[in-house]
């Protein structure tokens, strides 16, 4: 291990709430560094997180405190001047000798700002992009260019739509910085982390080994975290595609056989729900996320998806509206609905009973509904239920690729929901999906408890399934 | 101060079983101590026995095949063996099953292990699956195991249970045919019933070629059996030791030998795709390590002088004559005239700009208005510059903060909540006056409330009264009453009765904005009370004005305009009763008001939307005077909100049971109760919950 001098050390420095704790967060994957709120001042003190591969310390990257008073700042640098040829870094140093700078009333944090900039190889200088450039970020540049360390401005918030970023490369080109990288520390943008770590190899360029160590890091992290999760999403589409509930047997007796069969729906709905959610904890888990938010992103998805979920009824019927209304044509319109008056008498059957048609039971040729035995039926979820629950999955690992560490709040991911529906028709993962039909053995979700662990047929579909999966993700 | 977290890196095991066991421990989400891992080991290795005890199976499976199959073949009932059909069965068969399988997995294009060899595989998850214990543990070992078959060793080690099978076969074939000749002294020759005896010569010929290393040349003549040739005739002896060793030879060159080395590639390639083989990372490995070795600055301390704010409250009452703009961007929308009516000191964004806008304040000393910006963090500089320009000019600044739209249209409801309250806290520390008002959009009260703090007639700096739910539950309550009184609303009479009681109800609350009043009370005066469409014209309007500047276009609030401009006279009556005195049979009275309703009603112009296109049913007439009372309750609840904070509560009012921005159908009284309660919950909940 060593974190000597020899690692590259890069200071994230700005205005105070810019996000530059959050943009820490999101480079160093860990929401617990430091602190972020939408309130000024809150990081008081200069803090390190290192990027680590095995043992080696790749970067040192550091959080400062923002530059609050910057107007005062540059005031009280420049008056200290009393040579007009004096060398910028001799006025820092005299301005981090003075009482002001140790005054908490007055600059101190400036003050450990700067010091932590002179002691960088590389400055990232944090701006909230939704800001017009004023005159106090000026002050902050001409400040931070005493320091004569190499800066990119780093245009954070780019994600939100009040952001202009074209304002900000511009004026950032009137002083001479050309190496703009927009980077928005919550929608996170895989290609926007390469851009910056390129800025930043060119302009350390001693340290490029370092850099391209590090973007190999997260390279190779995300395949993995993508693997993991097509696995984990893979596995449990298996369990819904597979799993058969028998009813209960019962008499001859219409009533009781359809009391059976929602019985029968309910479990399995309940089932899907609870493994559901268990995958998209675990996803979340293997992006370094809660299962919080794992539960919110799936809140956000059936939202986006125009409220269709398992757990409401009528959301079902809306499904066929939903499917329409997307245009991609991957549900037959109405097919839900339809299915839930079509096939067999379902007059009679509950609320319940008619979604677990709609759901259920319907084969692809949708010749034979219910097989009977000894008054048993069976009941499996349908076609559109497994391409909804396949969806879901699947914007869910989009969701989290692109989520930033810093994110607190669930990041709205409408955007990317649609997205997936667009993209949807080089994964060829869903029709694989058909190859577990029939095998109640590799469910978990199979009643009575058919399941049975480590089933290499089972295991080499999964495979396949997730590899399909992450290639599109890869891709 | 240090703190450090090391990352948790395990070092990769070496073997194959060990990674398996290392990623179930963490599948089942137990820690990786010795004692688990090994457990976890022990069932990797129950899994490699199955598996070899399937292979075992299969050897011996094959081996029973082949010799019964032999076996059958030599029992030729005295008559000779038919040596070339024998070697053609034995070696061709597993051949042709062999190739017919390969020709249909690639029509149909599947991968698939060998059908028989899939048995090896399977006993590797079935000992697993038998371990017993920790079945949680089991299962996870099952599944990496599972994976890790599929990942490729799978197939290879199904290929080598069926190699096995192959190699059993002929190995106990070949034993049996010495085993058989030892014991009986059997007749060799070429024909058999199918087979032309030239042909089989043929073969025997050809598929003895090759062997000549082996072999020699073998002479092969047909030998007849005893009792045709006597069982120690040495010509006939020797003549079946050629047959014996041909027919061995030929199935261990064509069958044996290429099925072993099946075998034994096929477990070599299995295990290199084993040793391959990865876990798929299903937990993060930690690739940061966070560092403090600094202490946090302390928080820069308030000067309690400021904030007590006793010294600074007497200068209030100054009228503000100049402006300054604080962090204002260039694209927030131009200032009103209230403000730039005021001289205009600049921006307060340099060191010289703070000293041109100290030295014009001059003495004798200007109370200055800052116009901040919301949306900007309320930050050390911002209080420093806020705190020099105070000190320098010796009066108390107005500080109007603008872009509350803006600041709450870019952040969630937290953030806006944090940055409101930031910027309160600032000005209270600092004992200043503040004013959250948006320039961009002004109301009547909000721009009366602007214009009285900056002539300093206003100097109400606090909100007297904070917002009490059972205010609003009065007001809904006359509501509630009005709905079975006689006349019962919608009855003009009884909107009236409403309407003026709502009023008086909230009179603390209007008071204090009874500047808007007044002024609209003078412009009432000006009413002509022979023209009523003008009148009534003007009386929508303005009751519409009451409304947030967004959603006075919407058809919902339209269709009850009149209602709100009857209310606001009503409430005009109750807050400035002096300015009302002229006025004619408009008057807030009861009888005042049910008279403006009246007009209203009966001037309605057709195209005025209401919830049909058709003339208003009861349903709707009710669902209008309960929706109009309803607003206006919480139109004067609020008095003095945000407009933002109205908007939302009265947004919130027509979005109940779908409505769809319409004023609601209410088909009886009950359904009205059912909508006032249900709208009292929401609007109460959105403005900070249950009493
Ligand atoms: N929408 C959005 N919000 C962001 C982004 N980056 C930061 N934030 C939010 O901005 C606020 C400030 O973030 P911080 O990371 O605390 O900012 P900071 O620069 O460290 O602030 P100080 O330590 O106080 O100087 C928080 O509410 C963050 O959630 C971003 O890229 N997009
Ligand atoms: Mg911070």
């Amino acid at each position: 291990m060593n974190d000597s001098p020899e690692s590259l050390r890069i200071a994230v420095v700005g205005h105070a709430n810019t996000g530059k704790t959050s943009l820490l967060q999101t480079l160093l994957r860990r929401r617990d560094f430091g602190t972020v709120s939408p309130t000024g001042g809150t990081t008081r003190s200069v803090t390190a997180g290192e990027i680590l591969d095995e043992e080696e310390v790749l970067a040192i990257i550091l959080d400062t405190p923002g530059l609050e008073d910057s107007i005062n700042l540059r005031n009280m640098i420049e008056s200290s001047r009393t040579d007009r040829r004096e060398d910028p870094r001799s006025l820092l140093d005299r301005f981090l000798a003075s009482p002001a700078a140790r005054d908490s009333n007055e600059l101190a944090m400036e003050a450990s700002s700067l010091e932590a900039a002179m002691n960088a190889d590389v400055l990232l200088y944090a701006i909230d992009a939704r800001d017009e450039p004023q005159p106090r970020h000026l002050d902050e540049l001409a400040v931070l260019g005493m320091t004569a360390r190499p800066l990119i401005p780093l245009l954070n918030f780019t994600a939100r739509p009040e952001a202009d970023a074209d304002a900000w490369r511009d004026a950032c080109a009137r002083q001479g910085l050309h190496a703009t990288v927009s980077f928005d520390a919550i929608v996170f943008d895989d290609a926007g982390e390469a851009r910056l770590l390129d800025a930043i190899r060119t302009l350390a360029p001693a340290r490029d080994d370092a850099i391209d160590a590090w973007r190999r890091l997260r390279r190779s992290e995300r395949t993995n975290a993508i693997a993991g999760a097509s696995d984990v999403a893979a596995d449990f589409l298996i369990d819904a595609a597979a799993a058969i509930i028998v009813t209960e047997p019962t008499s001859r007796d219409a009533t009781d056989r359809e009391v059976a069969f929602d019985a029968a729906t309910a479990t399995l709905l309940d089932g899907l729900r609870e493994h559901e959610a268990r995958a998209m904890h675990r996803i979340a888990d293997i992006f370094g996320f809660s299962g919080r938010e794992a539960d919110a992103a799936l809140l956000e998805i059936t939202d986006a998806m125009g409220g269709v979920d398992f757990a409401d009824t009528a959301s079902l019927e809306r499904a066929g509206l939903w499917a329409a209304g997307t245009g991609t044509g991957l549900v037959a319109a109405g097919a839900i609905v339809d299915l839930a008056v079509g096939g067999i008498s379902l007059g009679g059957f509950t609320a319940l009973g008619a979604v677990g048609a709609a759901i259920g039971a319907i084969g692809g040729s949708g010749s034979k509904i219910l097989r009977r035995l000894r008054g048993q039926d069976e009941v499996r979820i349908g076609e559109t239920g497994l391409t909804l629950l396949h969806l879901r999955q699947r914007a869910t690992i989009d969701a989290f690729l692109k989520r930033g560490h810093a994110a607190i709040e669930p990041a709205r991911i409408e955007t990317t929901v649609s997205e997936t529906f667009t993209a949807r028709t080089d994964d060829e993962s869903e029709k694989l999906l058909t190859e577990a039909r029939g095998h109640p053995t590799w469910s978990r979700l199979s009643r009575p408890d058919h399941w049975r662990a480590g089933r290499h047929p089972r295991a080499s579909l999964a495979l396949r399934i997730a590899t399909s999966m992450s290639r599109h993700f890869d891709g | 101060m240090s703190q450090s977290s090391r990352p948790q890196n395990h070092p990769e095991p070496s073997h194959w079983r060990d990674r398996i066991a290392d990623a179930a421990v963490d599948d089942a989400g137990l820690p990786r101590d010795d004692d688990v891992t090994l457990r976890a080991q022990k069932m990797v290795d129950r899994g490699v026995a199955g598996a070899m005890f399937s292979i075992f199976i299969l050897g011996v499976l094959g081996g029973i095949a082949g010799g019964s199959a032999t076996g059958e073949l030599l029992s030729q009932d005295g008559g000779p063996v038919h040596a070339a059909a024998m070697l053609m069965i034995l070696v061709g068969g597993p051949w042709c099953f062999i190739l017919i399988r390969t020709i249909l997995l690639l029509v149909i294009r599947k991968r698939s292990g060998p059908l028989l060899g899939r048995l090896v595989p399977a006993g590797f998850g079935w000992m697993i699956a038998r371990s017993t214990g920790d079945p949680d543990l089991s299962a996870a070992v099952a599944g990496r195991t599972a994976s890790m078959l599929a990942a490729g060793s799978g197939r290879r080690l199904a290929a080598v249970g069926s190699g096995t099978f192959w190699s059993g076969y002929a190995f106990i074939s070949i034993i049996t045919i010495w085993f058989v000749t030892a014991r009986v002294a059997l007749g060799f020759g070429w024909e058999s019933s199918w087979l032309p005896a030239e042909l089989g010569k043929t073969i025997v010929e050809l598929t003895s070629a090759p062997l000549t290393p082996i072999l020699g040349s073998p002479v092969l003549e047909p030998v007849a059996g005893p009792p045709m040739a006597a069982a120690d005739d040495p010509q006939a002896l020797a003549a079946r030791r050629e047959w014996i060793l041909f027919l061995s030879a030929g199935l261990g060159v064509y069958l044996l030998i290429p099925m072993l080395l099946w075998t034994i590639l096929q477990a070599a390639g299995g295990h290199l795709a084993a040793a391959r083989w990865r876990p798929r990372v299903r937990n993060r490995p930690q690739t940061s390590r966070i560092t403090r070795t600094e202490a946090d600055i302390a928080p820069p301390e308030i000067d309690p002088a400021l904030s007590t704010g006793d010294r600074n409250m007497k200068n209030m009452g100054v009228p503000c004559d100049r402006f300054v703009r604080l962090d204002r961007p260039g694209n927030a929308s131009p200032l009103p005239p209230a403000i730039t009516d005021l001289e205009d000191l600049g921006d307060l964004d340099s060191r010289d700009s703070m000293a041109a806008v100290i030295s014009h304040t001059g003495s004798p000393s200007h109370r200055i208005a800052i116009v901040a910006w919301l949306p900007t963090t309320p930050d050390r500089g911002v209080r420093r510059r806020i705190n020099e320009l105070q000190k320098a000019t010796g009066i108390t600044p107005l500080l109007v903060l603008d872009g509350g739209e803006t600041l709450r249209r870019r952040e969630s409801s937290a953030i806006t909540t944090t940055r409101l309250t930031d910027w309160r806290t600032l000005a209270s520390e600092l004992g200043i006056d503040a004013l959250e008002c948006d320039l961009a959009n002004l109301t009547e009260t909000s721009r009366s409330k602007l214009v009285g703090r900056l002539k300093g007639t206003d100097p109400s700096g606090f909100d007297p009264s904070p917002r009490d739910p059972r205010t609003l539950d009065e007001s809904f309550a006359v509501i509630g009453r009005q709905l079975s009184a006689t006349p019962s609303l919608p009855d003009d009479q009884a909107l009236a009765t409403c309407l003026n009681e709502i009023a008086r109800i909230h009179s603390a609350r209007l008071d204090q904005s009874s500047q808007g009043w007044r002024a609209w009370g003078t412009r009432l005066h000006e009413l002509d009370p022979s023209d009523t469409a003008d009148g009534l014209k003007m009386i929508t309007t303005r009751g519409l004005e009451l409304l947030p500047a967004g959603l006075r276009s919407q058809a919902g609030w339209i269709g009850i305009g009149g209602i709100l401009g009857a209310a606001a006279c009503a409430a005009a009556a109750v807050a400035a009763p002096a300015a009302l005195v002229s006025l004619p049979a408009w008057a807030g009275t009861g009888a005042g008001v049910a008279g403006i309703l009246k007009i209203w009603r009966g001037t309605r112009p057709a195209d005025t939307p209401t919830a049909l296109d058709q003339t208003p049913g009861t349903d709707e007439r009710l669902g209008e005077a309960v929706l109009g009372a309803a607003t206006v309750s919480v139109l004067w609840w609020m008095q003095g909100e945000r407009e933002s904070a109205i908007s939302a509560a009265l947004s919130n009012l027509l979005q109940l049971r779908k409505s769809d921005g319409r004023p609601p159908r209410l088909a009886d009284e009950d359904a009205a109760r059912r909508w006032l309660a249900e709208a009292r919950r929401t609007i109460v909940a959105a403005n900070g919950g249950e009493e």
